[in-house]
C-alpha cells in the first residue's frame, strides 16, 4: 500500500513484534479474545524457524515457557483473563528463578469464566500477581502501534532484568484493526547478549541450577532482598507514562490506561468544546506505577477523574499517588461494558457543575 | 471528515470482508481506519457484525454508537440493527434477503445485491456489490483505487476471482448511481 501503512489486528501485531524481537518459542492454549495470537503463531513461528506448541492447558503453556527460558530462549505465552489465573503459579516460579519471559493478557470480563467482551478486569492480577513477594513489569498499550512496540520492548526488558514482563491488553485492542506504520527496522538490543545463567549443558563448565526453593536459613530472605534491589532499579529506570493536554493549564485531570485512555482522549475533545479543560495521565507501566509523575500532575488540577473498565482497581494506585481522596472521582464499567467518550464527558460535567 | 459505518449480516456472506475492504481503500487513500468485529461464536449462518470508522483525524473510541452508514445483508441484521440508525444515517439494504423493511423515514438505498451477484454467477460477490453501492452513495473514495486494493486483498485468488469481484463492484456502483433507486 502506497501510504506505508498496513491494516493490522492488535493480536497479529503482537505476533509480528514477538518474532521481530527474536522470540523463537511460543506455547499457548486457545481462549477468546486472543485466539489470533496462537492461530497466527502456528504458521508464522515455523516460518521463522522457531517452535510453536499448542499445549494441553495454560498450566503446561507457562511451564513450557519456564523451561524454554531456563534454556536461554526468548519465550512467550499469551492468554485471556481466566487463562492468566491458571498461569499465576508458573509466573511466581519464574519470578523466583529470575527467568525472563513475555506474557500477554488480552483481558475479558470476569470473575470466573465471565464473558468474552473487552474489560480491564485484571489490573489487580497484573500488578499484584501470584504468591510470594515479587513483581513483574506490566505494560499497557492503548493502540495497535503500541501493541507492536511494547511487545517488542518487553523482550529486551525481560532479558535486561531477568524478569517476566506482561502486556496487559483487552479484547477491544486484540480484535481491533487499524492502519498503522510499524517501525520494523528496530533491532532487539539484547537478543545476543550472553546468558551465563542459562542451562545449556555443563560440558566445559561447572554445573549450575535454576531453582526457586531456598531452604537454608536466611537464604530466601537474602534472595528477596536481592530481588527488591532489582525492583528498585526497575522503578528508577523503567517507569513510563504519557501526560497530555497540560500545556493548556487544565483544571481537571483524567487518569486512565489502555482502551479507557484512548476513549478518554475523545472525551478531552468533547470537554474542550464545552469549555472544560482536561489533561490526561496515562500510565504506560502499570508496575512500576508512575506515582511521582502523577503526584506532580495532580497538584496542578482541582480534580482527578479515574476511568476504568472495571469497578475500581487502578484507582487504588491513583489514591496512593494523589494523597487526597477528596480530589478523586471514579467512574467504571465492569463486565464487558465499554464506555463512550460522551458518557465519560457527562460524568465529568455532572461533577464540575 | 469522519465516517462511521456498521455492517451486519450472517456468517459466510462476507460481512467482515466488506468492512476490511472499505478499510483498505481508506488506508490506501491515506485516511485512518479502525475496524472492529463482533467476535466469539462466529459460524456460517450465525449473526455477523463489524464496525468501521474512517477519518482523516486520529480515531479515539473505535466503537460506533450511531452510524453514518448502516449496511445490512439480511432480514435478521435489519431487525437487530435498524434501531441504531439515526435521522442522518444512510441505510443500505440488500433487498434480495429483506422482505419487511422496518426502517422508517431514513435515507435508504435498497439494492438487490444477491440477485445482481447471482446474475454474475457468483453469489459470494454480493458483499462487493454492496461495496460498489456504498462507494456511489457516499463518494468518500476515489473509485479508481477500488480495483487495485481489491487485487491486493485477493492475492493469489485474484487470478480466478478478480473479474467477478470487479464486475460486482461496478454493478453495485451503477445501481446506486441511478437516482430513481434511492428511496
Amino acid at each position: 500500500m502506497t501510504t506505508g501503512k498496513q491494516l493490522i489486528k492488535g493480536n497479529t501485531a503482537i505476533v509480528e513484534a514477538a518474532l521481530d524481537a527474536g522470540c523463537r518459542f511460543y506455547a499457548g492454549y486457545p481462549i477468546t479474545p486472543q485466539n489470533e495470537i496462537p492461530e497466527t503463531m502456528s504458521w508464522r513461528m515455523p516460518e521463522e524457524g522457531g517452535t510453536f506448541i499448542q499445549a494441553e492447558s495454560e498450566l503446561i503453556s507457562i511451564n513450557m515457557v519456564f523451561g524454554a527460558s531456563a534454556a536461554g530462549a526468548r519465550a512467550m505465552t499469551t492468554s485471556s483473563s481466566p487463562g492468566i489465573s491458571l498461569m499465576q503459579e508458573g509466573i511466581s516460579y519464574m519470578a523466583g528463578c529470575e527467568l525472563p519471559a513475555v506474557l500477554v493478557n488480552v483481558m475479558r470480563g470476569g470473575p470466573g469464566l465471565g464473558n468474552i467482551a473487552p474489560s480491564q478486569s485484571d489490573y489487580f492480577q497484573a500488578v499484584k500477581p501470584g504468591h510470594g513477594d515479587f513483581h513483574i513489569i506490566t505494560l499497557a498499550p492503548h493502540n495497535i502501534s503500541e501493541m507492536y512496540d511494547y511487545t517488542f520492548d518487553a523482550f529486551d526488558l525481560a532479558d535486561k532484568y531477568r524478569i517476566p514482563v506482561m502486556i496487559l491488553a483487552d479484547g477491544l485492542l486484540g480484535q481491533l484493526m487499524e492502519n498503522v506504520e510499524l517501525d520494523r527496522s528496530r533491532k532487539p538490543a539484547l537478543l545476543n547478549a550472553p546468558k551465563p545463567w542459562a542451562l545449556t549443558g555443563a560440558s566445559g563448565r561447572k554445573g549450575q541450577r535454576i531453582v526457586s526453593l531456598l531452604m537454608q536459613p536466611g537464604a530466601l530472605e537474602k534472595h528477596n532482598m536481592d530481588l527488591n534491589e532489582k525492583y528498585n532499579l526497575i522503578k528508577k529506570n523503567e517507569t513510563r507514562h504519557e501526560l497530555a493536554g497540560m500545556e493548556k493549564n487544565p483544571e481537571y485531570l483524567i487518569a486512565a490506561f489502555g482502551t479507557c485512555a484512548r476513549i478518554s482522549k475523545g472525551t478531552m475533545n468533547i470537554a474542550a468544546d464545552a469549555g472544560i479543560k482536561t489533561g490526561l495521565f496515562r500510565p504506560i507501566t502499570l508496575w512500576p506505577f508512575p506515582y511521582e509523575a502523577l503526584k506532580e500532575a495532580a497538584k496542578k488540577v482541582k480534580k482527578v477523574f479515574v476511568f476504568e473498565m472495571n469497578l475500581g482497581q487502578m484507582v487504588e494506585d491513583v489514591r496512593l499517588a494523589v494523597g487526597d481522596d477528596s480530589k478523586i472521582e471514579f467512574y467504571g464499567r465492569p463486565g464487558g461494558g465499554v464506555p463512550t467518550a460522551e458518557e465519560l464527558f457527562e460524568f465529568i460535567r455532572g461533577k464540575v457543575k | 471528515m469522519i465516517e462511521k459505518i456498521i455492517i451486519a449480516g450472517s456468517g459466510g456472506q462476507g460481512v467482515l470482508t466488506l468492512g476490511m475492504y472499505l478499510a483498505q481503500i481508506a488506508s490506501f487513500e491515506g485516511k485512518n481506519a479502525a475496524w472492529l468485529p463482533a467476535y466469539g461464536a462466529e459460524k456460517r449462518g450465525g449473526p455477523s457484525f463489524c464496525s468501521l470508522i474512517i477519518s482523516d483525524r486520529e480515531i479515539f473510541s473505535p466503537v460506533v454508537e450511531t452510524p453514518d452508514t448502516l449496511i445490512v445483508f439480511d432480514q435478521r441484521a435489519l431487525d437487530n440493527y435498524a434501531g441504531k440508525a439515526g435521522p442522518g444515517t444512510l441505510v443500505i439494504e440488500n433487498s434480495s434477503l429483506i422482505l419487511e423493511d422496518r426502517v422508517k423515514g431514513a435515507n435508504k438505498l435498497l439494492i438487490p445485491a444477491g440477485e445482481i451477484a447471482g446474475k454474475l454467477d457468483e453469489i459470494r460477490v454480493a458483499n462487493i456489490v454492496l461495496a460498489g453501492a456504498y462507494a456511489a452513495a457516499k463518494k468518500i473514495f476515489n473509485t479508481e483505487n477500488a480495483a487495485g486494493v481489491m487485487k491486493e486483498m485477493l492475492g493469489k485468488k485474484a487470478v480466478k476471482m478478480m473479474e467477478k469481484n470487479l464486475a460486482a463492484f461496478r454493478e453495485g456502483f451503477a445501481f446506486a448511481s441511478k437516482p430513481a433507486e434511492r428511496i
